[in-house]
């Protein structure tokens, strides 16, 4: 076991795409802990939809022993974190691992949005932040103009910045040094009752449960009994060791340690991110600090596309289950779509990862309705409930009054698109609460907005209005009333229950209007006039009318080719199988999906 | 006053036995909006190829048990750009394997600008009874438009020449709905043809055909796509003034003297397809031949591309999709026997789109143009 004094447990932060995997990947180099025959690309990424996406959403660890120039072989402990906003809570528990973040920042894009919500999240943890300068060997890289805004963000001394490169490995020995001589070691009891936090935990087919954990105080053996502080759940420790970068058993994890614990757990909701580790026959009296329970932020209904596909589904969704704690679901039932499960999800980008995971590890097809908020709706008999699908939405004259989550967003822009930026935020109901200069030319908005104004398009319009420029990060911060009404859509003068939307008042008119246009345009022409209508209670706000199909096909059959006659109206039959029948309408996938991106703006 | 089975069966009924189908694969040039099986500028395999059109006869001879053929239709490509001496005697080569009944149709394609008179003099010699004449449009600007290398004038003078060859049978082809086509146009195309006094009419929409050019025209966003409810209004217009001048609609989009060959198609019946690409019907066997002409003039009786044959389920399916073209309408009683259900409900269901009188059920003026939609709605 190493001596405390020797470990150092460090995390890399940063905003996506500056580099940090890739920056990893030569510090696993470095220390050889892995063989240049094992090497590949984001190592530290396993899921192929991290590498994909060039995002890691799951936290890892790794271990690592670093010769220093002081001639002592160090243990480090690096820990990966999630780079999304939907997994703030996860960052801020694996920050909660360390006493250090190296803050890396694009040597040509400058400080962005998740780079000061990180390094936010790493001050308040009481991290030592050393301030990196990674991809300076690309042609755009202004090393010196980033160093000023970080010395203006961080207040750190010029000579306290790093300059590398994660691809050519330029720099990255004297980072680690700095690891050593500025990380402070660990400082926790030994002697102790046991206090481990766990900052990630996966799920794997064959092991079960295996936790990531921080041993703060105390320490953890091999056969020992833990209890979860939070769910209060009891195990033995079956197998403890550490990431090298493959697990590696050890007999015993001591207080400072970073490792792995698998115990028997087979759900990761007995083994939730946050929660603390103790020893069952010698419980420490206190949990660490900041448990909370995973809060679904963002609502969505999904079923089968296939009535049939209904039981694949729930399979699906339980075997998911067992590795995502943050996903709930519950059944549901829509007049529209059939029987399907309303999710609950941290994000927008959690929500597209466990429908793409749900499709492509599952092999089923899926209809998403438009994503949703969960409201609080006070009603008039004085009870409160929360509405996280819009056709719940009680009638108005029940309807005491309804509040929304809200979020403090942080926007990070050249100065030139902060006309386009704050026009975007007040058409999204956005409230300005502070406003700075990071560099002359760089700008930090802050805004409160309401969540359900952020989830459709914002992150796309805000990209496409400041060429790509802007970065945005945000944080939850409870509800705020707001003066809502639920819009129905009527296919056919019947309500479709998927495709009704809580919106603003004020904005309800023209949403109604740019969803009903969206859908005569994705709705194909049937034997009869089809009205669409867009309605708040019974007034109608718009109406849009599908045309009666004139004609289909009054081509010459040429030659007595009746195969290829035959062919196509087979073809055509396929076609309307593979729509969903509202009433005697067919409505094909297509209008689900572009439902979701209609915007509540005029044209 | 006939039964319902006696007037779905009226146009039906004239279908003959047996045809021959002939593929002649040349054309003097490529129009844009045909994705048929024609070749520009191969006309020197045409000897060869006629030679492989009677072999292939031969093979079908010996192989089938075949009816004497009720009707011959030589298509394309344009048969009459050939020497009509070869096309002559091919057609005799063809009728001596395949024989021909006392009332044999002998249709001859023909674009206007091949039909002079000596050619169709001979043709009509020869024992051709039926010349069907490209016509397409009556307006230069349309012509012009579909890339057609024929005026007007051409067409009347075609079917003048065909009238004094000795053509008691004319029928004249007409395209409708090309974008840039206007309905005084198409209305006066259908005037023209009427004056023409012609003695069969088919009227087709412009269907736009990925592999064209104006496939890719439409595709690269250099053309419109032809509009329906233009194409539609223009396709009532047709029933309107054909039915005026005394023209009976008997299939979709054809009015007139029925075309005893095409009737086959539409009944299910049995033909013979020859050449290259050409679809034949035969035994119960839907089969096609492989489209390369040079490897056809080579080794006609190899070519076979694919067959099918089709379970009960699917012939009931595909009469009933082939039938409705036919505007005598449909037995109920005898559709529904074929699908194994009554298809009462569903026809029920179609109101202004079919109309149900007694057993008898047809297309009305809507359904007409949504025949697909019925076909798919009654077969489903």
């Amino acid at each position: 076991m190493p001596e405390q004094h020797l470990i150092r447990n460090w995390c890399v932060v940063a905003h996506i795409d500056h580099g940090k995997s890739t920056l990893a990947d030569r510090i696993l180099e470095i220390t050889h802990a892995v063989s240049q025959r094992e090497m590949r690309e984001q190592y530290l990424d396993r899921m192929d939809i991290e590498r994909e996406r060039g995002i890691t959403i799951k936290a890892a660890a790794v271990t690592l022993q670093y010769p220093a120039k002081d001639g002592k072989t160090y243990t480090f402990n690096l820990i990966d974190t999630p780079g999304h906003v939907d997994f703030t809570y996860e960052v801020s528990r694996a920050l909660l691992a360390c006493e250090g973040a190296v803050l890396v920042v694009d040597a040509s894009q400058g400080i962005e949005a998740q780079t000061l919500a990180n390094l936010h999240l790493a001050l308040e943890a009481d991290l030592e932040i050393i301030p990196v300068v990674n991809k300076i060997d690309l042609p755009a890289a202004q090393p010196e103009k980033v160093a000023e805004e970080i010395q203006q963000v961080l207040g750190s001394k010029p000579e306290e910045i790093f300059f590398v490169s994660g691809k050519t490995g330029e720099g990255v020995e004297e980072l680690l040094d700095a690891v050593v001589r500025r990380v402070p070691p660990p400082s926790g009891d030994p002697a102790a009752p046991t206090r481990a936090l766990i900052f990630d935990s996966t799920y794997d087919a064959y092991r079960g449960v295996i936790s990531y954990v921080r041993v703060v105080d105390g320490s953890m053996s091999k056969r020992s009994s833990i209890r979860m502080m939070a769910t209060k759940a009891e195990h033995s420790v079956e197998e403890i060791g550490v990431m090298a970068p493959d697990q590696k058993p050890m007999d015993e994890l001591g207080a400072g340690e970073v490792g792995y614990l698998i115990s028997g757990i087979k759900a990761l909701r007995e083994a939730q991110v946050g929660d603390t580790v103790t020893d069952a026959k010698r419980p420490a009296k206190e949990a660490l600090p900041g448990y909370r329970e995973p809060k679904p932020m963002v609502f969505a209904g999904l079923y089968p596309m296939q009535g049939d596909d209904y039981p694949a589904l729930r399979d699906a969704l339980d075997k998911l289950r067992l590795n995502d704690a943050a996903l709930i679901y519950e059944p549901e039932t829509s007049k529209a779509l059939g029987f399907g499960f309303r999710l609950g999800f941290l994000g927008l980008l959690h929500m597209e990862i466990t429908r793409e995971r749900l499709e492509r590890e599952f092999n089923l097809e899926l209809v998403a309705t438009a994503p949703t908020v969960g409201y609080r709706v006070q009603l008039t008999n004085g009870s409160e409930i929360i509405v996280s699908n819009p056709s719940d939405m009680p009638d108005p004259h029940l309807v005491e009054r309804i509040a929304e989550p809200s979020v403090s967003a942080l926007i990070l822009s050249p100065k030139e698109y902060i006309g386009t930026l704050m026009e975007l935020c007040m058409a999204r109901r956005g409230v300005l609460d502070g406003m700075h200069y990071l560099s002359a030319d760089r700008v930090e908005l802050r805004y409160r907005l309401p969540l359900s104004e952020i989830i459709f398009d914002f992150f796309d319009q805000l990209k496409a209005r400041t060429r790509g420029y802007a970065s945005l990060d945000y944080e939850p911060i409870g509800y705020q009333p707001a003066d809502l009404v639920r819009l129905d859509l009527l296919i056919n003068a019947e309500p479709v229950d998927a495709f009704s939307a809580i919106v603003h008042r004020e904005k309800a008119s023209v949403y109604g209007r740019n969803l009903a246009e969206k859908l005569r345009e994705l709705i194909p022409r049937q034997m009869f006039d089809v009205p669409i209508q867009a309605a708040i209670g019974s007034k109608i706000v718009a109406r849009e009318t599908v045309k009666a199909k004139r004609k289909d096909v009054l081509a010459k059959c040429y030659g007595g080719d009746i195969t290829r006659k035959r062919k196509l109206l087979e073809k055509q039959k396929e076609g309307k199988r593979r729509m969903k029948q509202i009433g005697s309408v067919e409505v094909p996938q297509e209008a689900f999906i572009a439902a979701l991106r209609v915007g509540s703006e005029e044209k | 006053m006939s039964t319902v089975a006696e007037r779905a069966q009226h146009a039906a009924s004239l279908a003959p036995a047996f045809g021959v189908y002939v593929h002649v694969p040349f054309c003097p040039s490529k129009c844009p909006y045909c994705d048929f099986n024609t070749y520009v500028g191969l006309e020197p395999l045409a000897p060869a190829y006629l030679h492989a059109l009677v072999c292939e006869a031969e093979m079908w001879k010996s192989r089938h048990e075949l009816a004497e053929a009720g009707s011959y239709f030589i298509g394309g490509g344009t048969p009459t750009m050939l020497d009509e001496h070869l096309v002559a005697s091919t057609l005799k080569d063809l009728v001596s394997i395949f024989g021909a009944a006392e009332d044999c149709e002998v249709t001859v394609e023909a674009n206007p600008e091949t039909c002079d008179a000596s050619r169709l003099a001979f043709l009509r010699e020869a024992g051709v009874n039926r010349l069907s004449i490209g016509g397409q449009s009556f307006s230069n600007n349309v012509l012009q438009l579909l890339g057609r290398r024929h005026s007007a004038e051409a067409t009347r003078r075609a079917v003048r020449e065909a009238r004094a060859a000795g053509f008691d049978n004319v029928s004249l082809d007409l395209i409708f709905g090309m974008p840039g086509e206007t309905d005084a146009e198409w209305n006066r195309s259908l005037i023209e043809a009427v004056a023409l006094e012609p003695d069969h009419i088919s009227c087709y929409a412009l269907t736009i055909e990925s592999g064209t050019a104006f496939g890719a025209d439409v595709a690269a966003g250099r053309m419109p796509s032809p509009d329906d409810d233009v194409q539609a209004v223009r396709y009532e217009t047709a029933l309107d003034v054909l039915s005026a001048a005394g023209y009976r609609h008997y299939e979709i989009s054809n009015w007139g003297l029925p075309s005893r060959h095409n009737l086959i198609y539409w009944t299910q019946g049995s033909y013979a397809g020859l050449g290259a690409g050409a679809h034949s019907h035969v035994d119960g066997v839907r089969s096609w031949n492989r489209k390369n002409p040079r490897a056809y003039a080579e080794s006609p009786t190899a070519m076979r591309e694919g067959e099918e044959r089709l379970d009960d389920r699917e012939r009931a399916v595909e009469w009933l999709q082939l039938r409705l073209r036919l505007v005598d309408g449909i037995d109920l009683n005898e559709a529904s026997k074929r699908m194994g259900r009554d298809l009462r409900p569903a026809a029920e269901a179609l109101g202004g789109i079919v109309s149900i009188d007694g057993d008898l059920m047809t297309l009305t003026r809507r359904g007409l143009l949504i025949e697909n939609e019925v076909a798919i709605r009654l077969t489903a």
